[in-house]
């Protein structure tokens, strides 16, 4: 009962944070501008969250935190309502989003389509901030006792896993963490001082910023993908959102997927190295098994809309979990969580939850905060989004990249920024011309860094022994884990599995 | 499996090569770096043994482009050359002008380039366009989040302007209370 009672003090310590007046207000603005953003057809959460990342940099690390929360929960559904709207998913996870809920938009419900995500997100939201509360602290309290040879194993697990699951090939995958690990090393070595990977360049001393990175892979490569297809003859429904309050008809064929949707996303989002798309996937699956007549999934069936979304919301928001304790971020969207954390001059790990309780419990509370507003913002707001949908590519790309320039200007207020984004831009769209996916890079280039000093510290602890990662028995099951994922992966039925889940996934 | 032939229309020949290339740069860079003993890493360990490694992943997926055929997803598409000049030079535009030029007309080059991929040139539009984005550009960034850019070129002449837009920014300023 003792633990109990600490948990629901820390809760209530976490909403006095969360709602002291200006936190409300930096959720609401993160919210609101995450929304904006993460509508745009076209921007995933990850290039919206470097694209707003910048403006937060002036706030206090709680204040700024809370607000990137609000961005990154506005983007995700921000995401869906696109999804819903125009058969354009602006990020990968709402995929799934698109199957029903388009075809819901098609019949003339989209209001129901819409409601209901908001409904089953608010829900997961909540039942998975507890889920945060409860399973936060024991696990920083496991994470405390972790030495260098199991953050290694740890990272190498995490970074396997998001191999494991990203879409496409798992070599290239692989390669593309490797790639990211080296872009990673670019700069001064702490260790000796000394120079790597810098050419010479006195301005990439101090390495690239991930948001250069994130911006110009997510963002830059991204523009030019869509620039390959001239895309103003898109679908959208925008005079038949109507009916934004549900039925209760709806809720009552729902309720079950946004339970079962809620709890697959909270499982999946604990894991490291496993996004959302994974979770809101295994969601559509699992509802087309279990529904009774599942002729309807594919041509707007509003369990197909429901179950996935929970899903969606609740791994974007157990995702947390590893990010807050471990410092281990599962998706690219967490990596740049963790990178603005460091920004703040927070070091990421166990130790945040016991050094900086008003950090973690007022973000805990916030992220409550922020569904709660994300759902009485939205509705209302349904109208304005429709109207920004309606802006031609031609009009926004120009529009993302000024904000892409004056936001990498803004980093160090030099010029330098912006001309590696310009410069890693076409690097990242020569990887996605060759299928490689830019997600696992930037978990490598974030991890890089913290793996080289792990590795450095646990070979100087064993003597130079390798045998140290295969000896610690946490460290070892870490290693487990990551050859089992490998390996599952490899045996060829599980593989067609895999290939079918992600059939359909345009990426993005 | 397909028979033993040169792809160069598989995805993963490309890859391969890409990953290659870079491990072979990391690997070349590294060899000035002091290795060290595993007890004590040396700056040149990690990234050597990085190389190593993406040379390994790079043959491994290069060499299926030899083996076998590419699926639908796997076969090289084109190239958007024309967007891909356009974007990172508008960028690059935006950038060397921004700390010489000003604000006003790094956005406008900036505009014009980018603007230069789409098809149909609509004068109207772009106008707008510029505007609209100047706007939140001078008042959010530069006056809101005090981005440092100069707005003209010219320290006197920018100033004049300058000191009138800062005039008609005063209410936007105390809004952000910088």
């Amino acid at each position: 009962m003792e633990f109990i009672n600490d948990i629901f003090g820390n809760l209530i310590m976490g909403f006095g944070v969360a709602l002291s007046l200006e936190n409300v207000l930096y959720c609401f603005v993160g919210c609101l501008l995450g929304t904006l953003v993460g509508v745009l057809p076209g921007i995933g959460p990850v290039a919206a969250i470097a694209l707003l990342l910048p403006t937060t940099f002036a706030l206090p690390p709680v204040g700024a935190m809370i607000m990137l929360a609000g961005i990154y929960y506005g983007a995700s559904y921000g995401g869906s309502t696109t999804a819903v709207l125009v058969n354009l998913p602006g990020e990968s996870s709402s995929v799934v989003t698109c199957l029903d809920g388009h075809a819901m938009a098609k019949n003339g419900r989209a209001g129901h389509a819409l409601a209901i995500s908001a409904i089953g997100s608010f829900f997961a939201g909540t039942v998975c901030t507890l889920v945060i509360a409860f399973m936060a602290p024991p696990l920083a309290e496991v994470a405390l006792k972790f030495g260098a040879p199991e953050y290694f194993s740890l990272m190498t697990f995490g970074l396997i896993a998001s191999a494991v699951l990203a879409r496409g090939s798992l070599m290239k995958a692989l390669g593309m963490i490797v790639v990211g690990l080296l872009f990673g090393i670019i700069g001064t070595d702490v260790n000796s001082g000394m120079s790597r990977f810098t050419f010479g360049l006195p301005g990439l001393s101090d390495g690239i910023g991930f948001v250069v990175i994130a911006m110009a892979f997510f963002g830059l490569g991204e523009i030019i993908k869509n620039l390959e297809t001239p895309n103003d003859q898109r679908q959208i429904f925008t005079d038949k959102v109507s009916g934004l309050m549900p039925r209760w008809v709806d809720v009552k064929d729902s309720a079950g997927a946004i339970v079962r949707g809620t709890l697959i996303g909270g499982g999946f989002g604990i894991l490291p190295g496993t996004g959302p798309i994974v979770a809101a996937f295994a969601s559509y699956a699992v509802e087309k098994k279990v529904a009774r007549d599942n002729s309807q999934f594919g041509k707007g069936d509003i369990r197909g809309v429901a179950g996935p979304e929970s899903a969606n919301n609740a791994a974007a928001q157990t995702a947390f979990i590893p990010t807050l304790t471990l410092g281990i971020p599962g998706s690219g969207t967490m990596a740049l969580m963790l990178g603005a954390l460091m920004i703040q001059g927070i070091a990421p790990g166990p130790q945040v939850m016991t050094a900086r309780p008003d950090l973690f419990w007022g973000l805990i509370a916030s992220m409550w905060v922020g569904n709660l507003m994300l759902v009485i913002l939205n509705l209302p707001l349904i109208g304005m989004w429709v109207q920004l949908l309606k802006v031609p590519y031609r009009m926004l790309f120009p529009a993302i990249l000024l904000f892409m320039c004056i936001g990498t200007y803004s980093l160090n207020n030099s010029i330098q920024d912006p001309l590696l984004m310009a410069f890693f831009g076409i690097v990242g769209y020569a990887f996605m011309k060759f299928g490689c996916e830019p997600a696992p890079m930037l978990l490598g280039f974030i991890l890089g860094p913290l793996m080289e000093e792990n590795l450095r510290r646990a070979l100087l602890i064993s003597r130079g022994d390798p045998t140290v990662f295969f000896t610690r028995p946490i460290s070892l099951a870490f290693l487990i884990l990551a050859a089992l994922s490998l390996l599952i992966v490899v045996l060829p039925a599980v593989r067609k599995k895999r290939d079918e889940a992600f059939q359909g996934d345009d990426g993005g | 499996m397909g028979a033993f032939k040169f792809r160069s229309y598989h995805q993963d020949f490309w890859a391969g090569l890409m990953f290659l290339g870079l491990g072979i740069l990391a690997v070349y860079l590294s060899k000035d770096y002091p290795l060290g003993r595993a007890m004590r890493m040396g700056p040149g360990y990690f990234p050597t043994y990085l190389g190593y490694l993406m040379i390994t992943v790079g043959a491994i997926v290069g060499a299926r482009s030899f083996f076998t055929e590419p699926t639908d997803e796997e076969r090289t598409t084109k190239w958007a050359l024309v967007p891909l000049a356009l974007m990172p030079a508008s960028v690059a535009m935006f950038a060397i002008l921004i700390d010489t030029m000003g604000l006003v007309i790094a956005v406008a080059s900036m505009l014009l380039l980018a603007n230069a991929s789409v098809k149909n040139f609509r004068p109207v539009e772009l106008i707008g366009n510029f505007i609209v984005l100047l706007a939140i550009a001078y008042f959010v960034f530069q006056r809101g989040l005090g981005v440092p850019f100069h707005t003209f070129w010219e320290e006197s002449f920018g100033k004049a302007v300058g000191e009138l837009l800062h005039l008609i920014a005063t209410p936007v300023r105390l809004m952000f209370g910088s």
